[in-house]
């Protein structure tokens, strides 16, 4: 005997919503995919440092847009795991990271706009898209070497202003404008994608649209 | 069946020793997360060569030694000398250790990549599985070559107008956003013609509150029905009782009369039930009996639906699911008081709500109301 029966599937009428819902994720995340082919070839060709938070601020602005077009709580997040999940089909060596990464991004993505799906959302969506793709190669190292790798880097930026002839606080205060600047970025990826959301919805015929 | 061979057999070993290397490790010194680390090479030699020669990543490995190298420079006094350079010992231990760890920690997230395509994870795929991801990952992989073909030309077209301005990336997103939303508005399926077209049976809900008489009522108005000629089909929900306790229920079907166990109570020490434990086997069994009944039956009798189905579980699904020909024109249903609203909501409107009743009267004039319905039904169809 086990507690409580599964979930079995829904009813007509509520399993077209979720029908959309689901269809939606597919269609976003196949889109997710695709933007990341197509502007990661463009930027990787570029040779732009940091290009992994110009590409989260795009994948922000695609999340951001999609929001506009179906608001539904959760759709943010089931995206980004369709998009992971197509990550596990590449073919041999660790997957786990960027899985990890897309999802995450995804996640944060849904926090942001579980206050709506408004310009301080929208902008606060996007840059923490940026900030964690920047910050995840951090992560990872703490995850594989341990805490002393962040005092590793503390005593480097401090050895380093020392050496510049600057302040030791010289070397942070450089570390938190880069990060402003990653948070502007990402902010302006999500902001456009509110813009391109709501013309898009404007596009789509009232029959097209969600009930 | 042959017995698994010693390869099967130690790969089958491995998430119990990634465990047992993950504890060695985590207290942070050098020797035992070093013991670890070469546990788990040596595993990984006997059981799972592939995943060890993709260890072999000369940029990661030369980060890491780098890694330990700066800490040496640059972590805790400098007491002594390397290459003419100043070091400190207790840095080149903490860069040691940081080398051993990483090591391990990517040897052991190479290895848990693979086994997750592979079995030795099955439990935990099994965890994650979720039909509707699958399906929807499904079907983003195929959507992808489509979907980047276009966003290439849109970006093509975007880049030939001149330089990329904010109004034209964003012009490639709109193009991008609204392929993507058609897409998925297109992949709604739409329910055949014929069960849209087909009449839907009238529901009769029979409601009250536990213990009020609604499985006596409505055993009665099937006897009625089946005495003017309908064929009665579905399932009821008899209390099964234990030394004078209710110890749960189980499941009987109206036509044929078998008889399985749905739920028993759990019970503290002083006998007093505290919740039911569902037997998940016993919905699929209801459900084909209800779909049975829709098929071959005039009437379908359901005993009981309370919260469970409310919240769209239970015997809900069987009642919603669309079915190509459905002979059955009423259903009669035993409904919890307090479920029958959500469960209008989700079922569809109850034609009549009767309340239980033991006098051959009232049952007689239920009786004659059902009847009436019959007949306007067979009418409709």
């Amino acid at each position: 005997m086990h507690p409580v029966s599964p979930p079995l599937p829904l009813p007509a009428d509520l399993a077209r919503d979720q029908q959309r819902f689901w269809a939606y994720a597919a269609a976003f995340g196949a889109a997710w995919g695709s933007l990341e082919i197509v502007v990661g070839s463009f930027l990787h060709a570029l040779r732009l440092p940091f290009s992994g938070a110009l590409l989260a601020a795009a994948g922000a602005a695609l999340l951001v847009a999609q929001r506009q077009v179906l608001p539904v709580r959760g759709l943010t997040l089931a995206t980004g795991l369709v998009a992971a999940a197509c990550k596990s089909l590449s073919p041999g060596g660790v997957i786990l990271g960027p899985m990890v990464g897309i999802s995450a991004e995804a996640a944060l993505v849904e926090l942001a706009l579980l206050a709506g799906s408004w310009v301080p959302s929208a902008a606060a969506a996007g840059a923490l898209a940026a900030l964690w793709a920047a910050s995840q190669k951090v992560l990872v190292q703490y995850l594989l070497y341990g805490g002393d790798i962040l005092s590793l880097y503390v005593e480097g930026l401090r050895r380093a202003s020392g050496w510049l002839g600057a302040e030791q606080s010289f070397g942070f205060a450089l570390v938190a404008a880069f990060a402003a600047g990653l948070a502007l970025v990402g902010a302006s990826g999500g902001l456009l994608g509110l813009r391109a959301g709501r013309e898009c919805r404007k596009l789509l015929r009232p029959g097209d649209g969600p009930r | 069946m042959s017995a698994p061979s010693p390869l099967a057999r130690g790969r089958r070993l491995m998430p119990a020793l990634a465990l047992v290397c993950i504890g060695l490790q985590f207290p942070g010194r050098l020797l035992p997360t070093t013991g670890a680390l070469v546990i788990w090479l040596a595993a990984l030699a006997a059981f799972d060569r592939d995943t060890l020669r993709r260890l072999w990543m000369p940029r990661f490995l030369t980060l890491t030694v780098l890694v330990a190298l700066a800490a040496g420079m640059l972590l805790g006094k400098s007491d002594a000398r390397l290459w003419g350079l100043p070091f400190s010992r207790s840095g080149l231990e903490a860069g040691a250790l940081m080398t051993v760890r990483g090591l391990f920690i990517f040897g052991l997230t190479s290895w848990a990549s693979r086994a997750l395509m592979r079995d030795e994870l099955r439990g935990l795929r099994r965890l994650l599985r979720h039909e509707r991801l699958a399906t929807a990952m499904a079907s983003a992989v195929q959507l992808i070559p489509g979907l980047t073909g276009q966003l290439r030309r849109s970006w093509s077209e975007q880049r030939q107008r001149g330089r990329l301005s904010p109004l034209r990336l964003q012009s490639a997103l709109v193009s991008l956003v609204e392929a993507a939303a058609r897409i998925a508005e297109a992949q709604l399926v739409d329910p055949e013609p014929a069960i849209r077209a087909a009449p839907r049976a009238r529901r009769v809900a029979v409601s009250g509150p536990q213990g009020s008489g609604k499985t006596t009522t409505l055993l009665a108005l099937a006897e009625r029905l089946r005495g003017g000629g309908f064929e009665v089909g579905g399932v009821r929900q008899p209390v099964r009782y234990e030394g004078g306790l209710r110890a749960g229920y189980d499941l009987e079907a109206l036509s044929g009369g078998e008889r399985r166990p749905l739920a028993r109570a759990r019970t503290r020490d002083g006998g007093r039930a505290e919740g039911f434990d569902f037997d998940p086997d016993a919905w699929g069994w209801a459900a084909e009996r209800i779909r049975a009944a829709r098929r071959d039956h005039d009437v379908l009798v359901l005993d009981e639906l309370g919260r469970l189905e409310a919240r769209g579980e239970g015997h809900l699904p069987a009642l919603a699911e669309p079915l190509e020909a459905e002979r059955c024109g009423l259903w009669l249903l035993g409904v919890r008081a307090d479920a029958v609203d959500r469960l209008a909501e989700r079922a569809g409107p109850f034609e009549l709500v009767f309340a239980p009743s033991d006098d051959p009267a009232v049952l007689d004039g239920y009786a004659r109301q059902l009847h009436e319905v019959l007949g306007e039904r067979r009418q409709a169809a």
